[in-house]
Order: C-alpha cells, then sequence, then structure tokens
C-alpha cells in the first residue's frame, strides 16, 4: 500500500467534474432510497443499474457505490422523527432516536446520527483499506460456527436491554426468537407454524415486525395522548443549527463508543452471511452494555443513536472486502452491487488485488468523500427535518402510518403482510403500555434465523465439537464475558441500592 | 435437443410473426406486467428485467412493469402468473425446479406447468460438481470416499441445487453427506474454507472460482460434452439412473422460463412468442447479456412445452423414488369415481386416478373407510361403489381415506 496509489486515486477521484458530479448526484438519491420506509439500497441499486449500463467501469461502480453508502444516513430521519425505521439495520436508531424526538431534541438525534453516520462510514472506508493486505485468512476463518456464536453473543444482549425487568426482557426476546422460527425448516424443509399460509412459508418478515412494534404502537399512543411527537413545545426545545451540530459533536464527545462500534459494524459487515441488520443490533447492544448508566437507554440516550448509526455506514466499507476480492457478496445489498460491477466490467476476485488496487482505492475514497458530503447536505437540511416533530398528531399520525403500511407491503408485496402489521402492533402497543421493553423481539427475531441456520451447518460439517476451534472458544469467552458483566453490574447496584437506606 | 431448438426458433419467429400481427394493435397503449417470482437482484431479475424491456419495444406495448412477487421459493410468483387474467397483459418468470415441486404434488402448489401459456425460455445451462482444489482424487471418487461420507455444500433444501445433488447422489450412488443452507456464494466460501469438499450449481455461477482457481470441475450434467471433463449421462447404466440423469438434465436445458396464464387467446400468446422470440436475439439485448455475463440459449414456444411436458410425466415408480430421495412426504391424490372391482376381504381396491387404473391398499389400521357417512370395516366395501378415495401414489399406493355413499337396496 503505497502512498502514491493512494494519493493518485483521490486526486483521480476529485479532480475529475464527471465522477464528482456523478458522486453528488447520487448522494441524493441513496438517502431518498433510504429515508422511504420499505425502498432501502437494494431497490435503489436495482433501479439505478440500467442508467449506469454502458458507463464506463469507474464511473458507473462511483455512482452506485456513492448510492449505496448513503442509504442508511437517509434511513435514520423517518427513523428518529416518527418511529419508522427506513430500512431494517435502521430499526436499532428508533429505540432511543424517536423518545429524543419526544422530548423535543429531534435537531440533535439527527445530528448525532448524521455525525455518526459520516464517522462510521469513513472508519469503514479506513477498515476496507487497511484490512486488505490481510483479507484472505481473516475472511476465511469465520465459518458457520463462528456465526453462530455471534449470533448467541447478540442474543445475550437481550438481557441488557432488558431495562429493569429481566424476566419481561427475556419473555419478549423469547417470543421473538420464537415467532423467528415460522416458516421453512432449514433442515427438513418442512413448514413450521405456518398454518398452511404459503405466506408464512418464508417466515415473518422482519421489516413489518419492527414497523408494527415501533412505528405502530407509537402512532396508537400518540392518538391517545394528543398533541405532537414532541411532548416539549416548540419554545422550550432549542431547536436549530446548533441543536445539530451539538448532535454532531456527541459524536466525538463519545469518540471511544463511536469507533469501537464503527470497527465493529466493519468487521460484521466484512462477514458474509450476517447482514446487516446483525450489525446494528450487536453496536446497540454494546452500547448499553459498556455505558455507566444503561438505565438511560430507550429513554433517548444519544448513544443508543451513535452507536447503530456508525455501524450501518461502517458495514459497508466492510462487505465490500468479500464482494471485491472474493466475488462472494458480504450482503444482500452487495450481492446486486456484485452483478453491477460485473456488467461495468470490474471483475471482482484475487486479481483485482494484483492488477486493479487503483481502482479499489478509488473507491475507498469514495465512500469517504460520499459519507463526507451526505453529511454537509443532511446538515443544511437536518433543522427543517426537526420541525416535523412538532406538528400536530392529528396531521402527522394518518402520514405515519401510511408510510408504515408502505414500508411493510414494499417489501414482498404480500397484502398479508399488512394483517401482520395490525396484529402485531397491537400487541406492540400493549406491550408498551404495559411498560414491557420491545428491543428483544427485534433481536430474537433477527439473530434466530442466523443462529439456528449456522448451527445446523456446525453441526454437520464438525459435528458437536464445533466450538472447540480456537476462534470459536474466544467468542464464547466473549459471551460469558458479556453475560458476568451484567449479573456482576446487577449486584452492584442492588447493593448500591441497598446502602440507600 | 439444442439443435432442435435452434432450429425452431427462427421459424417460429417467422411464423408467429404473421399470425402476430393482427394481435399488435393490442399492446399499443397497453400495459404489460412482466412477473418476477423473487426479491429483486438475483439473476431471474436480472434476466427477467432485461428481457421484459426488450420485449416491450418489440410487442409495440405502451410501458412494461416488472413486479417482484417473491415467496416460498418461487410458488407464490408462479401462483399469481397461473391465476392471472388470461390477456395476455400478465406474464412472468420463474425457477424451472418448479417442476419439482409438481411432481411431488408440494402443498401450496395452486398451478399447472402443463397448462401454462409458454413463451420461451433463455437460457441452458449445464450443472457441474466443482470440488476443491488440491482434493485428491481431483474426480468425481472424491464423492466416492470409503468410509465416512464426504460433505458437500447445497443452497436450502427444496432449492435447485438441493435438489440436484440428492438426485445425483442417488444415480451416481455417491456417498455424500449434503450440507444445506448456504445461499448465493457461500457454498462456494464454504469450500474455500475447507469445510465441505465440494458444491454444485451452474456452469456460469462457478466458472470463476474455478477460474480464479479455488477449484476443479469434476463433473457436468447436461450441456455438451467437454473434453477431460465426464458427463453423468455416460456414468450411468440402468433406467432409473437415466431417468433421475434425465430430470436434471431437463432442469438445466430450461433456464429462465417465462410463461402466461393458461387460457390466453391463440392470437395473443402467438403475438407474446414473437415479442419473445425477437427480443431474445435483439442485437442490444444480445450484447447486454454479454456484458453482464448472462449465458442466452433461447428457444420460444411449443418447444418448451414439450420439454416441461415431458419432464412432467413422470411414472408413478419415479415420482416415488424422487420422493424418497428428496426426503419429501408426498402429499396425498383424491379422487372421486366409481370402484372397479375390490380385492379379498377388502385389502386391495381398483379405480381410475385419471387415465391411470390403480390398485390401491386398504389398511385395517390405517385407512379410514366409511360408508354412507359411518364407519365401517373394509370388508363391506363392494364393487360398483362411488367412493372418494384419498392415496398415496407411489409404492402400494395405500388409502389414507376411503368415503362411499351407501349403496340403494
Amino acid at each position: 500500500m503505497d502512498v502514491d496509489t493512494v494519493l493518485s486515486a483521490l486526486a483521480a477521484l476529485a479532480g475529475s467534474p464527471r465522477l464528482m458530479g456523478l458522486l453528488l448526484l447520487a448522494i441524493p438519491i441513496g438517502m431518498f432510497f433510504g429515508a422511504v420506509p420499505g425502498l432501502g439500497g437494494k431497490i435503489g441499486v436495482v433501479l439505478l443499474i440500467p442508467f449506469v449500463f454502458g458507463m464506463d467501469p469507474v464511473a458507473g461502480s462511483v455512482f452506485l457505490l456513492a448510492m449505496h453508502a448513503v442509504v442508511h444516513t437517509g434511513g435514520s430521519i423517518p427513523s428518529i422523527l416518527f418511529g419508522v425505521p427506513g430500512t431494517g439495520p435502521d430499526a436499532a436508531t428508533v429505540i432511543d432516536g424517536f423518545p429524543m424526538a419526544q422530548q423535543g431534541r429531534a435537531g440533535r438525534a439527527l445530528g448525532a446520527s448524521l455525525g455518526a453516520s459520516g464517522l462510521g462510514g469513513v472508519v469503514g472506508a479506513l477498515f476496507l483499506a487497511l484490512m486488505l493486505p490481510v483479507l484472505g485468512p481473516v475472511v476465511l476463518s469465520f465459518s458457520p460456527a463462528e456465526f453462530f456464536l455471534l449470533a448467541i453473543l447478540g442474543i445475550t444482549f437481550i438481557a441488557t436491554l432488558s431495562g429493569d425487568s429481566l424476566i419481561k426482557g427475556v419473555s419478549v426476546g423469547l417470543l421473538g426468537l420464537m415467532l423467528a422460527f415460522v416458516g421453512a425448516d432449514p433442515q427438513t424443509g418442512i413448514d413450521r407454524y405456518t398454518f398452511d399460509l404459503l405466506f408464512l412459508s418464508d417466515g415473518i418478515d422482519v421489516i413489518t415486525a419492527v414497523l408494527a412494534f415501533f412505528a405502530v404502537p407509537e402512532m396508537i399512543a400518540l392518538g391517545v395522548r394528543g398533541g405532537a411527537i414532541s411532548m416539549v413545545g416548540r419554545q422550550a426545545a432549542r431547536y436549530s443549527f446548533r441543536e445539530v451540530v451539538d448532535g454532531m459533536v456527541d459524536v466525538f464527545r463519545h469518540w471511544g463508543l463511536s469507533l469501537r462500534t464503527s470497527v465493529i459494524g466493519a468487521v460484521v459487515g466484512m462477514i458474509p452471511g450476517l447482514g446487516g441488520d446483525a450489525a446494528s443490533w450487536i453496536c446497540y447492544g454494546h452500547a448499553v452494555q459498556s455505558s455507566k448508566t444503561p438505565e438511560r437507554f430507550g429513554k433517548g440516550a444519544v448513544e443508543g443513536v451513535i452507536a447503530p448509526e456508525t455501524a450501518n455506514n461502517s458495514k459497508e466499507g466492510g462487505s465490500l472486502l468479500p464482494t471485491l476480492f472474493f466475488g462472494v457478496p458480504g450482503s444482500l445489498g452487495m450481492a446486486i452491487l456484485l452483478g453491477a460491477f460485473v456488467m461495468l466490467g470490474v471483475k471482482p476476485g484475487p486479481t483485482l488485488m494484483l492488477t486493479g488496487l487503483d481502482m479499489v482505492w478509488i473507491f475507498i475514497w469514495t465512500l469517504v468523500l460520499a459519507n463526507v458530503i451526505a453529511v454537509a447536505i443532511f446538515l443544511l437540511c437536518a433543522p427543517w427535518f426537526g420541525l416535523l416533530s412538532f406538528v400536530r398528531g392529528g396531521l402527522l399520525i394518518p402520514f405515519v402510518l401510511l408510510l408504515a403500511m408502505l414500508g411493510s407491503y414494499l417489501g414482498h408485496g404480500a397484502w398479508e403482510n399488512l394483517v401482520l402489521l395490525a396484529g402485531l402492533g397491537t400487541l406492540g402497543y400493549f406491550l408498551r403500555r404495559y411498560g414491557w421493553p420491545r428491543p428483544p423481539f427485534v433481536i430474537g427475531l433477527v439473530l434466530g434465523p442466523i443462529a439456528e441456520n449456522s448451527l445446523h451447518k456446525a453441526l454437520a460439517i464438525w459435528g458437536p465439537t464445533f466450538f472447540l476451534r480456537p476462534l470459536s472458544l474466544l467468542f464464547i469467552a466473549l459471551i460469558v464475558a458479556s453475560v458476568a458483566f451484567y449479573v456482576v453490574r446487577g449486584r452492584r447496584t442492588k447493593r448500591s441500592l441497598l446502602y440507600d437506606f | 435437443m439444442r439443435m432442435l431448438a435452434r432450429a425452431v426458433l427462427p421459424g417460429a419467429v417467422l411464423a408467429l410473426a404473421g399470425a402476430a400481427a393482427s394481435a399488435d394493435d393490442f399492446y399499443r397503449g397497453r400495459t404489460l406486467t412482466y412477473v418476477v417470482a423473487t426479491k429483486p437482484g438475483g439473476n431471474y431479475d436480472t434476466y427477467g428485467r432485461l428481457i421484459a424491456r426488450y420485449m416491450q419495444k418489440h410487442l409495440g406495448a405502451d410501458k412494461v412493469v416488472v413486479r417482484n412477487i417473491p415467496g416460498a421459493g418461487h410458488i407464490v410468483g408462479a401462483n399469481f402468473i397461473h391465476a392471472a387474467k388470461p390477456d395476455g397483459l400478465t406474464i412472468g418468470t420463474f425457477n424451472t425446479g418448479l417442476i419439482y415441486a409438481q411432481v411431488l404434488r408440494r402443498k401450496g402448489v395452486k398451478f399447472d406447468l402443463r397448462r401454462m401459456g409458454w413463451i420461451g425460455k433463455a437460457s441452458t445451462e449445464s450443472r457441474v460438481v466443482v470440488v476443491k482444489k488440491g482434493s485428491v482424487p481431483a474426480t468425481i471418487d472424491a464423492l466416492r470416499p470409503k468410509g465416512e461420507a464426504a460433505k458437500v455444500a447445497v443452497s436450502g433444501i427444496g432449492s435447485a441445487a438441493y435438489n440436484d445433488m440428492a438426485l445425483l447422489r442417488a444415480a451416481l450412488r455417491l456417498n455424500v453427506r449434503l450440507v444445506p443452507g448456504f445461499s448465493g456464494n457461500e457454498a462456494e466460501m464454504s469450500v474455500l474454507r475447507g469445510e465441505v469438499i465440494g458444491t454444485i450449481g451452474s456452469r456460469s455461477s462457478l466458472d470463476d472460482f474455478v477460474a480464479n482457481g479455488h477449484g476443479v470441475f469434476v463433473l457436468e450434467i447436461g450441456g455438451r460434452a467437454r473434453p477431460g471433463l465426464p458427463q453423468a449421462r455416460d456414468l450411468v447404466r440402468d433406467d432409473r439412473d437415466r431417468a433421475l440423469v434425465a430430470l436434471i438434465e431437463s432442469q438445466g436445458e430450461l433456464g429462465r422460463l417465462t410463461a402466461g396464464p393458461p387460457g390466453m387467446p391463440a392470437a395473443r400468446l402467438a403475438a407474446l412468442r414473437a415479442a419473445y422470440g425477437k427480443a431474445v436475439t435483439d442485437p442490444g439485448l444480445v450484447a447486454e447479456a454479454r456484458k453482464r455475463g448472462l449465458p442466452l440459449a433461447p428457444a420460444v414456444g411449443d418447444a418448451v412445452g414439450r420439454i416441461v411436458d415431458d419432464a412432467l410425466n413422470q411414472p408413478p415408480e419415479t415420482v416415488a423414488l424422487v420422493a424418497s430421495v428428496m426426503n419429501v412426504e408426498v402429499t396425498t391424490v383424491t379422487v372421486r369415481t366409481g370402484l372397479l372391482s375390490v380385492g379379498a376381504r377388502g385389502r386391495t381396491v381398483e379405480f381410475m386416478s385419471g387415465d391411470t387404473r390403480i390398485t390401491s391398499a386398504v389398511s385395517g389400521s390405517r385407512t379410514r373407510v366409511r360408508i354412507g357417512g359411518k364407519g365401517a370395516d373394509r370388508r363391506r366395501l363392494r364393487a360398483g361403489m362411488n367412493c372418494t378415495i384419498e392415496f398415496r401414489p407411489g409404492g402400494e399406493n395405500e388409502s389414507r381415506a376411503i368415503d362411499c355413499k351407501a349403496t340403494g337396496g
């Protein structure tokens, strides 16, 4: 990796009006696809492929990459303002981002998410750059055994996200896990819990579940309560440019967390098969665990916005690694990008390392610049977005519910998802009403299938001793540490409560 | 088969173009809906969007809309196409593997591939088996180890790769253990990591893997013979095994099908076929496909329907064999007909199922027999009774339930 290649790539990118023009065009498109619930980056790439066909490889790739890189930056907008996740991985942002909007701090949440996205994207690109030389052995050491343990690690976070009652949290988490098993059994192909409905054969749609558990209950509650999303009056809240910038500075105030979650996100992105949702939830869980005051989470803790948003963007850089160098996509979105790369004439594979390194560096710089410029664009518009949280509920609720239904329907074009939305939404409302935590449900739902599939594969490949692999033992240690951490902290809190007498 | 397709294609296009002239005006100002039975982004989606775009051009339609209707391994999309209004405005694409789904009467299948309006198919792809570079031996014998079974990574249960490998294992008497659940290129990663010895897939999807030096081709199923690479059909001896290999080959033969619902007016079907034929031979499409690495070997119209029919017309023994090989519980067939004869002590009954005369075993314990709505002993069954019989095809065709009307007198 010599400085010459690195800098000349930057010069090639920044110095070319055509490339920069494409980059600038791609950013609002990417943010749009992220912001409209149910669309997402994948559809964006698919729809843009006919337009880039015929472009030279570098230009086309820069365009698509830039678009894809900022999807989650845009996805945080509806998550924070309405509690409607723009994309699956943005669901974790809702947990703390939406309460912040309710407290009149939407601007700050948007600023934090913005800064986090930018930082995450840059770190992800850096990660890509640094990992280039050691890529092969690292990616190859992650096998189904490690996926399984990573998923279990994520599931242990259910405990930490349970708030004050472990029993409630675990129950909800187990409910999510149970619903995760609806669908075709990966080992036998037999449908489970599908009541002979083809619609359930693929399992419960995660986007629908997330919208049902977060967006719908919040809108119902808003209707019941009356008023606007922000429970604090406009005068009392200090929305302005200032607030947004404040939020961005928050990212650097918590620089340790921001950097850690960026790296975790990039690593998770690098491992093909885990998926984007896992990254944001694992990082959210980590933020809760590593905080000295975990009770604040779920009620508007800015770290709860920073952690998942860094992960969302850094995973893009990470998932480019296997995509470019093995031709194995790091995620579904990358699978589509891979097809686009091939079409454009970029040949992913080990030869790229040898002959196409300068192009890879242009890609890396594209990620960096796209994320930074997106921050700037977003920054200009953020205060106006923030205003939306002060709009009267009566005007907003139908709009948000429509967005939620759109998001639920668009994924599969199945009207049954709307029924599911209504049913799970009602359940979500009652969970909210009686103080039961909801994030554990999503964790169970998302990580359950990964855990099950990986477990079956690991058993098929190695038999019951699969966890004796060195990397697996490391993860087991992490799981034990995570649980121990939680238990010890719980005991310490109890002790301190006792001493309060 | 390929030669036939190549000979038929230009002739078909010319003939259909004539017939289509009259239906040309129908599409002007109208929107064609092209259904893709997968989520956006995969190969079916890619082929579908490409073909849809060029069909619009050649049909003279105002617009073409690509609709993704994923679910249940293409079954939801195929059901949708089958049930669509047969006015020629809805067509679509789905996995050739649905042939298996129909043969095995999978639950939820609401389509009949025999009756669908076949428009064409876009590619022919042989299947190949690849083993990790460095395996000893670097031949198909790597999948016949003595002792512990060799592990092979395949995609989810019921998917094309899984089915192909399961049938291949039976046909070639391989000693392999299938590890399912790897989607997309994950199977190749697994081979790279050394967890499994190899995988199976379409030729184009595994070409890069081999070209990059990670794997070695050891067997091909379908396609033309290549030097140094054995064909599965040359390695099988008896009829049973040959039938299984033929079934796998037909899958590769019918790549990227396009079809419409049954009952479309002949003129419109002809117009669609003509447009399809022009679309897949359009130099623009061919260039785009080549650039995107999408192999093309098109065939139009009836030629496709004939291959589908052949693949679907499996004798009951093959159905049972395929079912057992794939560990699928075949669901039952229900007929309402008269009993042709009843065997001694009611242990067997004979009746017509469609055009086939079936002899079905009646179990004393497992078969539920009712006469006139009340539970009865099988010995009371008589020839000539009008009954609704639910039986499992294959083997003894054992009946699950026999409900007969009480005979008068």
